[in-house]
């Protein structure tokens, strides 16, 4: 009798090819294979361990797949932790390049999306501790998309100061205001606020405890409401 | 766009941070990089030195030996060795070395036990009966009694034969 459900297709038995991720451009949400799995296909953590033991073997182009499918998602952070585009292509470059060469030291024990997210939060906040106060601001244009959100109508509708300071200004007040956070805030408030981690995996990327991400989360918001005052009327 | 209720400034924070959202490298970027580190890797791989080639294999190698069965194997070689090396006899010092020493006027004698599983306890010391009274020196008329000496007895040397001639 033939069985209701295929048997899962073996792990090495997958080309590549069928893995890559979609990364035209950098839409919001990176669009995934695996966002269109059906029932018995890879689920995308198995398909980061699969890529993962390929590159271990040697397989660059699985390693490259990898670099595709988490640039977007790894920019965002270090960008948004650095304020500065030049020194996150920088960062990201040693990011991954630290990844690939600890590759045969990753254990599986958490998920790879874990694991690099970890190793860029630890490269960037020794990037900031060396670079001290003094960085200068080079940010990424807004996509004209936002002038369509929801959330970005109802505020420029409620709030004098938004819909007067336009775009840019609110932009660069934005991310003056990150800047002052302790680096570690706000690498926790990228991860929550904007990138929209859980708790949880936040502190698992951070070796922390939920509570005490809930703790920084709870200080770094109120600095933001100080900053930000003229905003939030 | 006033339907829903009023916005805290929790909340409004919230929104605002989640606009950041929106700021997006150019178009391509992801490729770009790519190819950026493609590049990178390639030249790190050319610009590599001879020792840290070396440095990585042996890395390599001492990582092939943390498996558990060459662990065991070798941290039982060792232990056997050590349990060996304990157990061999250990060379005696010289039979009948004697420490003496005065205090107070009286002679004392100590030898050396030479047991081998314990050679260095020192062996009650026995006092002589004669001893001499503070500020007086021994004559040869005083009685000296031998002193006792507690340990393996030595035999004097024979004499040995002559040698012949060839």
């Amino acid at each position: 009798m033939a069985p209701d459900h295929p048997s899962p297709q073996p792990l090495t038995e997958i080309p590549v090819a069928t893995l890559t991720t979609s990364v035209s451009g950098f839409g919001l949400v990176a669009e995934t294979t695996a966002t269109r799995m059906t029932d018995g296909a890879l689920t995308e953590k198995e398909q980061d361990r699969l890529l993962v033991e390929r590159s271990r073997e040697g397989d660059t182009a699985a390693f490259d797949t990898l670099v595709l499918k988490f640039t977007p998602k790894l920019y965002q952070l270090v960008y948004n932790m650095t304020s500065n585009r030049e020194d996150t292509c920088d960062l990201l470059q040693d990011v991954f390049a630290r990844a690939y060469r600890s590759l045969k030291r990753f254990r599986g024990d958490s998920g790879f999306h874990t694991w690099v997210h970890t190793i860029a939060v630890n490269t960037t906040i020794n990037f900031l501790k060396r670079r001290n106060n003094r960085y200068a601001v080079s940010l990424d244009d807004m996509d004209s998309a936002i002038q369509r959100d929801k959330d970005y109508l109802e505020l420029t509708a409620t709030s004098d100061p938004v819909r007067e300071a336009g775009l840019n200004e609110l932009q660069k007040q934005l991310n003056d205001a990150l800047q002052k956070l302790p680096e570690s805030h706000r690498a926790v408030v990228v991860m929550f606020d904007i990138q929209g981690m859980p708790h949880n995996e936040i502190g698992r990327i951070m070796g922390l405890s939920a509570g005490t991400v809930r703790s920084r989360l709870h200080y770094a918001h109120r600095q933001l409401q100080a900053l930000l005052s003229d905003y939030l009327k | 766009m006033k339907g829903g209720p009023p916005m805290d400034k929790e909340d409004k924070l919230q929104t605002l941070l989640r606009l950041k959202r929106y700021e997006q490298p150019p178009e391509g970027f992801a490729e770009e990089f790519l190819e950026k580190f493609q590049r990178r890797q390639r030249t790190e791989l050319v610009r590599r030195s001879a020792l840290s080639i070396l440095w990585e294999r042996s890395q390599a190698w001492l990582e092939g030996l943390r498996r558990p069965a060459v662990i065991w194997t070798a941290g039982s070689a060792y232990a056997a060795l050590l349990l060996t090396l304990w157990l061999l006899p250990r060379p005696a010092p010289k039979t009948g070395d004697i420490a003496v020493f005065v205090a107070t006027g009286r002679t004392n004698t100590q030898t050396v036990d030479s047991r081998p599983n314990n050679p260095r306890r020192a062996v009650p010391v026995q006092h002589s009966d004669t001893a001499i009274p503070p500020g007086k020196r021994r004559t040869t008329e005083q009685p000296q009694e031998k002193e006792k000496i507690i340990g393996p007895e030595t035999k004097p040397e024979e004499p040995q034969p002559p040698l012949r001639e060839l």
